[in-house]
């Protein structure tokens, strides 16, 4: 299963590297977000700092939003996933490739938006162990979910309408927990950032047990 | 329910066009045409089945086998079933006038909120209805439809059915909620857990019917959306706790709560006899939602059974002394789809309308209008 994991993963990391998307459309869009919550809340700083763990969590939420559906869209046929299975890989191989890659990606965004709210919006961080653990688990989870539903739309009609409306309201909870972890990292909130790092972790151990269980069937591989 | 599921059983028997394709596991890649399949065709990747089916259907040429696929719609409910739901509906129905009844006549007005207490009659029957009722039966015949050795049509369109009435039950309850937070909190609207959590859930079943939507193909379309109800239910939970903490750990809660008033007597009994009428009027819903189904399934696959059958039957015509042999009915057929594409073909590409025999374009008049007036234009 691992093996077939880094295949993928590597496979679709590849075609990043080679096409450079991420790199040279997605990064500036992440960064543009910035800008554009700057106009909407700057240009002082007194709004921009206590709002930026929620914009952070923002601006990563939507660059996943891209990041996966970039994801499918190196897949480019419907079914391309077929020949995989039948050559006898995984199906858990697959989903874990897959989202080995988006993690891969999301969390070079994550470093740029992260230098972009400290560099731009002013913020300070308190505590950097529960700022990047916590980073780090609530992109787990918006990897897994989002290549849950990537595969989920992909091959429908209106698939570039549909994941955002299924992904968003399911990722909610990683922007709730993630704020407040990160509002207890930056020190504008006072409060034990306990219960949140935990409502990241498992609703990172949900998805990835999900993707599990349900990347077969969803491929009709049962 | 036993109504619900006799009515499944029976379908299931019958056999439905769509089950048969599901059980024959194929993902609607299509096969060849046979009078065991037809569903599988109409599962093609563009509607090009459909469109078909629309010709044939125009075109008027009813062969006898296109009657005999065609002709009867079945009729998913026995006499015993029918009386069964229609007893549930009178039921339903009584049981909310009553309840309006004794709601609005008989109920004395509470000490605290006064008339307002009488929302207390429709707004937490609703709203149980819907988060749990609806939720968890769409959540429960997705899970079923998922397990193989129980994948029957019946469980997804239950479940479709289900989530398509939770919808209503659960607008609903937004809607009375809202009516009844205006006066007792002030506002319709606060970011209440529940609130939240409510607003989420609708969120997750427009999805679901997004995905239901989003393909025509009948084995996709359940497995999606089953993965989908899953999906979003094991979210449940998360999304619980994450709106609670929101709320709680971060502000005070500020929240004027209704004062939980002492329920009793009348009061009570017009509460339970809510939730009694209102799960009635789900159940007659479902029934009337899973039935619906099942006659769309069967138009949408007889359609295409007939546009089937019609080419089967112009081979058969064409083989018996017509002179055309398999590889020409194979042509006769784009003819047919270049007959469909034809407006396009024109104003895409100039190839048709090229040359005339004088060497002059001869374009259609309407065209050859638009083309000097751009030439024209790009000339000056």
């Amino acid at each position: 299963m691992w093996r077939d994991a880094a295949l993928i993963a590597a496979k679709d990391l590849r075609i990043e590297l080679r096409s450079r998307v991420l790199l040279n459309q997605l990064a500036p869009m992440a960064m543009l977000m910035l800008v554009l919550f700057a106009f909407a809340l700057g240009p002082g700083r007194g709004a921009l700092v206590p709002a930026a763990p929620g914009l952070f969590w923002t601006g990563t939420l939507f660059s996943a939003l891209l990041a996966v559906q970039r994801s499918w869209a190196v897949e480019p046929v419907e079914g391309a996933h077929d020949p995989l299975h039948l050559a006898g890989m995984d199906s858990s191989g697959i989903f874990f490739g897959k989202l080995a890659a988006v993690l891969a990606e999301l969390l070079t965004l994550e470093v740029l938006l992260g230098i972009g709210v400290v560099v731009l919006f002013g913020a300070r961080v308190a505590s950097p162990a529960e700022l990047l653990l916590s980073t780090l688990a609530g992109t787990v989870g918006l990897a897994a979910v989002g290549v849950l539903y990537g595969a989920l739309a992909s091959g429908m009609h209106t698939k570039e309408t549909l994941f955002p409306l299924l992904f968003l309201p399911v990722a909610s909870p990683v922007l709730v927990a993630g704020t407040r972890a990160w509002q207890v990292a930056l020190g504008t909130a006072h409060m034990g950032a306990g219960p949140w790092m935990t409502l990241l972790v498992v609703f990172a151990a949900l998805y990835l047990s999900a993707g599990v269980l349900l990347y077969g069937p969803l491929e009709g591989t049962e | 329910m036993a109504v619900i599921l006799d009515a499944g059983r029976r379908f299931v028997r019958w056999g439905g066009v769509a089950g048969a394709a599901e059980r024959n596991g194929g993902a609607g890649r299509a096969r060849a045409a046979g009078p065991a399949g037809p569903a599988e065709g109409g599962a093609g990747p563009d509607g090009l089945g459909t469109a078909i089916g629309r010709m044939g259907a125009a075109s008027g040429g009813g062969t006898p086998r296109s009657a005999e696929t065609v002709g009867t719609v079945p009729e998913p409910w026995s006499r015993t079933v029918t009386l069964l739901v229609r007893a549930t509906g009178v039921a339903a129905v009584l049981g909310i006038a009553v309840d309006v009844w004794l709601g609005l006549a008989v109920t004395p007005p509470a000490k605290v909120m006064g008339n307002l207490v009488r929302l207390l009659y429709v707004h937490p029957a609703l709203a149980t209805v819907a988060l749990y009722l609806a939720f968890g039966l769409a959540a429960l015949n997705s899970l079923l439809w998922l397990w193989p050795r129980t994948r029957r049509p019946f469980f997804d369109r239950l479940a479709a059915a289900s989530v398509q009435t939770g919808i209503v039950f659960l607008v609903l309850t937004i809607v009375t909620g809202s009516l009844w937070g205006r006066p007792t909190w002030g506002v319709f609207w606060t970011w209440d857990p529940l609130l939240t959590f409510t607003a989420l859930l609708l969120l997750f079943f427009l999805g679901y019917l997004a995905v239901r939507k989003a393909t025509t193909d009948p084995v996709k379309r359940a497995r999606r959306a089953a993965v989908t109800c899953l999906l979003a239910f094991i979210d449940v939970p998360v999304v619980h706790f994450s709106v609670i903490w929101w709320r709680t750990l971060h502000q005070t809660p500020t929240l004027l709560e209704p004062a939980s008033p002492k329920v009793g007597g009348i009061m009570l009994a017009t509460m339970l006899l809510s939730f009694l009428a209102f799960t009635l009027l789900f159940v007659w819903m479902l029934a009337y939602g899973y039935r619906l189904r099942v006659l769309k399934d069967f138009a949408e696959s007889s359609e295409v059974a007939a546009a089937l059958a019609e080419r089967t039957g112009e081979a058969e015509q064409e083989e018996m002394g017509w002179g055309m042999r398999p590889g020409q009915i194979e042509r006769a057929s784009e003819r047919l789809l270049v007959g469909i594409a034809e407006p396009a073909v024109r104003v895409g590409d100039d190839k048709p309308v090229a040359q005339s025999a004088e060497g002059r374009p001869a374009h259609p008049p309407g065209e050859a209008v638009l083309v000097d007036a751009s030439r024209m234009g790009g000339g000056q």
